[in-house]
């Protein structure tokens, strides 16, 4: 009793720990793996031939290595193998799939490895498979010959793994993931390298996966290729189901509820005539209609993910927000007493701020540029060339230098010419408007200046650097944020977590600082706190912070975009139509927002239809027809110039312009 | 060079096979758009109705009716009772997905419960085997080839002349564009689920027998050969589904007169995997196209 009890117990926990792989694979970050049991295997084989003796028997049959290391090394030997080749098999299937594909890719994997395991028998004895796989603290006493002592390691490996996960699902490698997880183009526009991430994630579920997988062959001492089917995998997907995907501890509960509660009642279903997988069958007939039940009812799991909930030390926001140098001239007091985004946005309190608990190089290389005093971080300045378009409103900014310049930019889908050698610049400090008819190819140009489509020719220069065709986050990190027509908020984070994910934060995000410094990372990201609470307060979302983003109404979505952009702290932003959907209401409040980002030392870009909205925003408005840009001036030029009256505005009612 | 030949023979009756489960999978993907994981669950419904009627007869057209309509009630159901109701929460693909794999757990383990898991035989009269040409092949394969040729050319009218083809073309291209002109899309759906389910039902009846042995996993485990042949073709083309079928068909049985036949399967897997690498929209898409948007050819 006490063996079959201590048995159930392994079993669970063991499984606990794979299942745990898949929550970091499928639950944080939405991959959808199928390969999950070759891990394991994997894991499993490693630790086997490892850990046993050279193989007696003759070729072809036998097993490689056999090099009876202790129980730890193989262990070790395990995880490492089974994260070298999660790398090399993420690295093939994550690149530019489709999420279903990825999930057939990795099935391929899954059958080729089965395949060529159970084929090629030197290697582990195809599909014979291995036998008298060493168990550690076998031999001490009753407990060990029961496996108790066993079961002591297995929960030991548990407890490290959930506590490992419990620190990096908070951290900023956590959350990002499931940035990547709830809109990986949003995840692109903020600064996340989305294919590194989803790759970190595969890996480091293969690793927990090869732990189980060493853990389970150690318990049962025998492994062969008939022991993991997709299957398997698929019990997993409900254990999470029912648990709570990218839920921890609820990953453990639908694991046992699974793996040992539903196999351990089904095993009483009486065995009808001579059909001996009855009970098999209808054990899985009922876990597959449980999964229906579940995804109907109750998709987010008995125990759903966490919120990351908004504290901070103490919970005084004064002493996260002093710059401790006081580097400024101007004081950060005054600056903070300053109402309106522009003081929020002032891009100058972080750094310094930051920099003595944060040792690592807190954000990217470019960003430091910005942030340590180029002119738009001197209110001053900012100021001042506030001041210059006040006095000329159709010239603004004439005299300052051009932040982005695009010339004979083309891109063609098809036989579409969708832009065609359009040339425009945007000047620093500038609230530049992009007009033109349907399908003249604005949004189109903004997917090509932000790196989200590769230009076909052209060029862009941002900040003096070439940028064509770079990748959207590389683009995003040097200071250049985009938002989109429909705003694309992180729907299954709060609030708060969209707005800590807008800032880049660079090198915070690794792993091993989730783990090792969680402390460090709380102080570094306090300042981001309680600086996303300013501007939350700001645009009115400051109760809602802890509410999950898609919980918000259509304008409240589009002020938390503007708060996230604010709190990117970018040099430029482009604005794809920033009005769409928007009531009249929060239209002036946001006209008021653009101004005061525009006030802070941002500049802007921003395609837009209204044009009342433009000209009581814009400097200067750029006009583009069938791919290029046919004209650039004050609305009141461009009304007078014949070609963007025939192309653009011939087309409207003259009562709206 | 004649074994060559003779592979190539073998190529096509795989390939016949092959283009009967490939092509319904293709043409439900061009319409839902599920990558339907229980499709070869479909064809294990299929190859068992087929079954039961051999053990009283050998009438292989009373065989394949019965695989036909069994395919069709089981995926009918599918998507009636478990797929549609869900899609009419606009879920993730991936949800859908995974209904399909619960799906396919149900479906399997019903018939598991019901035949157990022992391999049963189809008991088909003896053919031998005849010279045509240079292939060498027996009635059953004839029949396999005929029965694929004339389901294609089926295929292809219902698509390209009939209302009904019209209409599935235009839910493809676009479901709510074809809603709003007047087109009941959910029944489009509906009906492609049916015939999806006959077709594959039938392909499951020749799958078994060609395969010699029956198990509640027949289907399952020709999963991703079927795939194979769907994305090579470009997923949601039915014409491309065939070229697919025929390409990994070919490709399967003459690289059995080189290495291990064991080894064929991993043939199409690999075929799969590099197709998804460098063409994922299909080998017969313009490279720049959207292979999910579904375009039938």
């Amino acid at each position: 009793m006490t063996q079959y009890l201590i048995g159930l117990a392994t079993t669970g926990v063991v499984l606990s720990i794979v299942a745990l792989g898949l929550n970091v694979r499928w639950g944080w970050a939405g991959e959808f793996d199928i390969a999950l049991f070759a891990f394991v295997a994997i894991g499993a084989y490693v630790y086997a031939v490892v850990t046993l003796p050279p193989a007696s028997l003759p070729p072809p049959g036998g097993y490689i290595l056999g090099l009876r290391a202790p129980f730890l090394a193989g262990v070790a030997a395990a995880v490492v193998v089974a994260g070298l080749l999660s790398a090399a098999v993420g690295a093939i299937a994550l690149r530019k799939l489709r999420d279903d594909y990825f999930g057939i890719t990795t099935l391929a994997f899954a059958l080729i490895l089965a395949l060529v395991i159970g084929q090629y028998t030197p290697l582990f004895d195809g599909y014979e498979g291995l036998y008298n796989i060493p168990q550690p603290l076998q031999g001490a006493g009753t407990l060990g010959a029961d496996g108790g002592f066993y079961l002591g390691i297995c929960v030991i490996a548990l407890l490290g793994t959930l506590w490992l996960l419990h620190r990096l699902f908070a951290s900023p490698f956590g959350r990002a993931l499931r940035s990547v997880r709830e809109d990986d183009i949003a995840s692109q526009a903020f600064t996340r390298n989305v294919y590194v991430l989803k790759l970190k994630a595969y890996v480091l579920g293969g690793c927990i996966a090869g732990l189980g997988g060493a853990l389970l062959a150690a318990y049962i001492t025998a492994f062969n290729p008939y022991g993991w089917t997709p299957q398997e995998t698929f019990l997993i997907y409900a254990a999470l189901f029912v648990g709570g995907t990218g839920n921890a501890v609820g990953t453990v509960i639908g694991t046992f509820f699974i793996e040992v509660g539903v196999q351990e009642v089904t095993r009483y279903i009486p065995q009808i005539g001579t059909n001996a997988s009855g009970p098999d069958a209808v054990r899985l007939v009922l876990i597959g209609l449980l999964i229906v039940a579940i995804l109907w009812f109750r998709p987010q799991g008995v125990l759903p993910e966490p919120r990351g909930r908004d504290r901070l030390a103490g919970d005084r926001p004064g002493r996260f927000l002093m710059p401790r140098g006081g580097l400024r001239p101007t004081g950060p007091a005054a600056r903070w007493r300053r109402p309106g985004l522009a003081a929020a946005a002032a891009p100058a309190d972080r750094g310094p701020a930051v920099a003595p608990t944060d040792p690592g190089p807190a954000a990217p290389p470019a960003r430091t540029g910005t942030e340590a005093g180029l002119p738009l971080g001197r209110p001053a300045a900012a100021a001042g060339v506030a001041a210059a378009r006040a006095g000329a409103p159709g010239d603004a900014g004439g005299g300052a230098p051009a932040l982005l310049e695009v010339s004979a930019l083309a891109k063609s889908f098809g036989g579409v010419k969708a832009v065609d050698g359009a040339s425009f610049t945007v000047r620093e400090g500038s609230l530049t408007g992009l007009i033109g008819p349907n399908g003249a190819g604005k949004s189109t140009a903004i997917n090509l200046i932000s790196g989200f489509e590769r230009p076909d020719g052209g060029r862009v220069v941002f900040a003096g650097r070439d940028i064509g065709g770079m990748p959207a986050h590389l683009v995003s990190r040097l200071g250049l944020v985009r938002s989109f027509q429909t705003p694309r908020e992180w729907p299954g984070l709060t609030v708060m977590e969209n707005m800590l994910l807008a800032v880049p934060v660079g090198a915070r995000e690794a792993i091993w600082r989730g783990v090792c410094t969680p402390r460090a990372l709380r102080r570094a990201e306090a300042a981001d706190r309680a600086r996303a609470r300013e501007l939350l307060d700001e645009v009115g979302l400051l109760r809602l912070k802890d509410e999950p983003a898609g919980n918000l109404s259509g304008g409240q979505k589009r002020l938390l975009e503007f708060a996230r952009i604010v709190a990117a702290r970018p040099r430029l932003v482009l604005l794809d139509e920033p009005q769409a959907g928007v009531n009249p209401v929060l239209r002036e409040r946001m006209a008021e927002l653009i101004r005061a980002m525009v006030r802070g030392g941002i500049t802007v870009l921003m395609v837009e239809h209204n044009l009342p909205f433009l000209e009581s925003l814009c400097d200067v408005v750029v006009v583009m027809a069938l791919g290029r840009c046919i004209a650039e001036g004050s609305m009141a030029d461009l009304r007078a110039n014949a070609a963007v009256v025939d192309a653009y505005l011939g087309q409207v009612d003259p009562a709206d312009v | 060079m004649s074994n060559f030949l003779l592979g190539v023979g073998f190529g096509l009756v795989t390939a016949s096979i092959l283009a009967l489960a490939t092509v319904p999978l293709s043409l439900q993907m061009s319409v839902a758009r599920i990558p339907n994981f229980a499709h070869g669950e479909i064809l294990t419904a299929g190859a068992y109705a087929a079954y039961v009627v051999n053990e009283h007869t050998d009438n292989i057209y009373l065989e394949s009716v019965a695989a036909a309509l069994a395919g069709g009630v089981v995926a009918y159901l599918m998507n009636a009772l478990l797929l549609q109701p869900f899609a009419r929460r606009k879920p993730k693909l991936l949800i859908l997905f995974i209904l399909t794999i619960a799906a396919s757990l149900i479906v399997q383990n019903v018939i598991l419960f019901f035949f157990t898991g022992n391999s049963l035989a189809f008991k088909m009269p003896a053919s031998p085997p005849h010279h045509i040409g240079p292939f060498l092949l027996t009635g059953m394969n004839l029949f396999t080839i005929g029965a694929a040729v004339v389901v294609m050319a089926a295929v292809h009218v219902v698509l390209k002349y009939t209302k009904f083809g019209k209409a599935q073309r235009a839910v493809a291209d676009s479901g709510d564009l074809a809603r709003i002109t007047g087109i009941n899309s959910e029944r489009i759906v509906r009906l492609t689920w049916l015939i999806d389910g006959l077709i594959a039902g039938f392909a499951g009846f020749l799958l078994g027998v060609s395969s010699g042995t029956l198990t509640p996993t027949v289907g399952q485990g020709y999963l991703l050969v079927i795939f194979a042949a769907a994305i090579l073709g470009g997923i949601g083309r039915p014409y491309g589904a065939m070229a697919g079928a025929l390409v990994i068909g070919l490709a399967m049985e003459i690289s059995a007169l080189y290495i291990p036949a064991d080894y064929k399967e991993a043939v199409a897997f690999g075929l799969l995997v590099l197709t998804l690498l460098l063409r994922p929209s299909g080998i017969f898409a313009a490279p720049r196209s959207s292979g999910a948007a579904g375009a039938t050819a």
